[in-house]
Order: C-alpha cells, then sequence, then structure tokens
C-alpha cells in the first residue's frame, strides 16, 4: 500500500553555514577539471593489482557461501560484487562494472541455493578474470559482445531454473556501452 | 578566472565516509585539486558519527555499503535531532547503487545529492557546486526530514 501523503507542517530554512553560503558563487573551470582529472589518474596508478585482488575477493567470498543462499549468507559475496561494481569504470573498465551490476542483480533476487546459482557466478567470475587478464579497458570490441552473450545463456538458463521470466541483458548493455564510444556521425571522415 | 575556487573552497571542511581508501583517496585528491583543505576520513557511518562534532563539517559524501553502520544508517541519524549536532548537514551519497528503487530509499532517508560510481572527477564537482550554488530548504513531516524535493 502506498504511503498516504503527508503535508509538510512548513519550509525550514537551514542556518547559513549548513547553506554554504560562504562558498556560493564557486565555479569550475576548464583547468580546475583538467587538474582534478589527473590527481584521478595519478591516485588510480598507485593501485594496479585491486581489481584482480577483488575478483580474487570474490572467487573467495563466493567459495565460503553456504549452500542456503539469504540476503544475510550471501552479503559477502555481494558486497565485494559491489566494490567491484564501482572500481570498474573508475579504472577504465566499464565491463567490469556492467558484469559485476549483473552478479549483484542475481544475488539479489531472493533465498536460492547455492547449487542452483553456482554455474551463473561461475561463469560471471571466470569473463571478470578475462576482462582483467586482456586488459579490455573501454567497451572491449567483438570480443566482449561474445564473451557479454555467453554471459546472457548462463542467466537465461539460471532464469529458467529458478522459474523466473527474466533473461539476460549484458549483450545489449554492452552494446549500447560500444554505441557510446563512436564518434558523433559529423565527426566521422 | 582559474584561481576562483581554489581560494573560495580553501575553508570548506569535507567529510568524507567510505569503507574504501582508495575511493577515500579518489575524493579527496579531486577537491584538493580544487583547493579543498580541511578533510576527515571515515570507514564507516558510526565513526563518522563519533568524530562529526569535533570536526564541524560543513559537507558529507558518503558510501553506501559500509560495516557496521551503512551509509542510509549514517544519513537517517545525521538527520534525527537531537542526536546529532547539525541535522542540516549537506550529503552526497557516492555509491554503486544504480537501480531506481535505491535512489529513491536514499533521497527518502534525506541526502541532497545522489551519486553512481564510477564518479568522475567532472561528476563530482558538478555535485559540489551544485550543493553549494543551489541550497536547499528543509521539510518537516510526520515521517520525513530532510531537504526538500527540487519540485517542492
Amino acid at each position: 500500500m502506498v504511503a498516504p501523503f503527508r503535508r509538510p507542517r512548513g519550509y525550514i530554512q537551514p542556518p547559513a553555514r549548513a547553506r554554504l553560503a560562504e562558498f556560493a558563487g564557486t565555479e569550475f573551470d576548464a583547468e580546475d577539471m583538467t587538474r582534478a582529472e589527473q590527481a584521478v589518474a595519478k591516485v588510480l596508478t598507485r593501485y594496479p593489482t585491486l581489481l584482480a585482488d577483488e575478483i580474487d575477493n570474490l572467487r573467495a567470498a563466493w567459495s565460503a557461501a553456504p549452500d542456503k543462499l539469504t540476503s544475510e549468507t550471501v552479503a559477502p559475496i555481494f558486497n565485494v560484487a559491489h566494490e567491484l561494481a564501482g572500481y570498474g569504470a573508475t579504472f577504465g573498465y566499464p565491463l567490469i562494472t556492467i558484469l559485476a551490476r549483473s552478479l549483484c542483480r542475481l544475488l539479489t533476487m531472493g533465498d536460492l541455493s547455492r547449487q542452483q546459482m553456482s554455474a551463473v557466478v561461475d561463469a560471471h567470475i571466470a569473463t571478470l578474470r578475462v576482462i582483467v587478464r586482456d586488459q579490455m579497458k573501454g567497451a572491449g570490441g567483438s570480443t566482449s559482445l561474445q564473451l557479454a552473450a555467453g554471459l546472457d545463456q548462463a542467466i537465461n538458463k539460471f532464469h529458467l531454473s529458478a522459474g523466473s521470466e527474466r533473461k539476460g541483458r549484458l549483450h545489449d548493455e554492452v552494446t549500447a556501452l560500444q554505441a557510446t564510444e563512436k564518434p558523433p556521425a559529423n565527426n566521422r571522415q | 578566472m582559474p584561481a576562483f575556487s581554489l581560494a573560495k573552497l580553501e575553508r570548506l571542511r569535507v567529510m568524507l565516509v567510505d569503507n574504501s581508501p582508495m575511493m577515500r583517496e579518489l575524493v579527496q585528491s579531486v577537491l584538493q585539486a580544487v583547493g579543498v583543505q580541511h578533510f576527515m576520513t571515515a570507514r564507516d557511518g558510526r565513526s563518522a558519527l563519533d568524530m562529526m562534532p569535533a570536526f564541524g563539517p560543513h559537507l558529507a559524501f558518503c558510501d553506501w555499503e559500509m560495516e557496521p553502520m551503512c551509509g542510509l544508517d549514517f544519513v537517517r541519524a545525521v538527520r534525527k535531532l537531537p542526536e546529532c549536532d547539525n541535522p542540516f548537514l549537506p550529503i552526497i551519497m557516492l555509491t554503486s547503487h544504480a537501480e531506481e528503487p535505491w535512489v529513491i530509499e536514499a533521497r527518502n532517508a534525506g541526502v541532497h545529492e545522489y551519486l553512481i560510481k564510477p564518479a568522475t572527477a567532472n561528476a563530482i564537482l558538478a555535485r559540489l557546486a551544485s550543493v553549494i550554488n543551489n541550497p536547499r530548504p528543509f521539510v518537516r513531516t510526520d515521517n520525513y526530514f530532510g531537504p526538500a524535493n527540487r519540485t517542492a
């Protein structure tokens, strides 16, 4: 049931400090952006093996998962997948973000057995490893589409066995990602 | 005027709440690049609440998935008077949860801005500028206290 609308008793003006009044009018120009992007690049060079380490953590968390998967028992692996989703594109690997989010969606489907999920989780972990091993940065070209199609098959099989009508959509997501990497038509020579 | 933000933001006090050292360092580096000098970092919501009174932040960047206190509970605790000394604190949630129900839940807890990881330098600065230049009034209802929706 939808919660009934609660009429505000009135608007409250936060104090000047909370309105950040002394900083009003702050703007960032192209030089600010360049400095900030350079700062990000510098931080990322300090974490060269982070993605590979996180995939190892994912494998370890999945290996430790019990037979009965509930929101509580699945939390350790979900948390690692969730972190990977955040890190992936930060490091220039948007495919990792897409796959990790797919894994998070599967892990939050409800109470399932480890046996039911084993093949689809293993397929995600194996594909994540391939992406890092082969350094498939950006949208990854035709190989990434093949990997996505293969994972979609594993996802569809899992949904079928779980009685769900959902379908894998990784191929579509990777196709959309690749479209964003293409230059605008009027810039093509 | 390139040096404008550098001088302007040197007094800004920012709290970074994230269990990932890399994400904390990344956001801090972006903000330092535009002149922010005062930071407090915490690896979960509970630690952040404990450190808040002494630090006196102007705003917070906050992750969602953290232990023992997650970002959503942190936001709720900040908005709850009298447990927190600054219930109006602007909070930018920085998370990998991209689906709409999560965004709505964060908004209903009282976040000002929602930023989906991976966060680019551009996106972080855009949210910062938005929080600074578009201060929002707060509303109190029977079941909500926080920034008013932009449509309100």
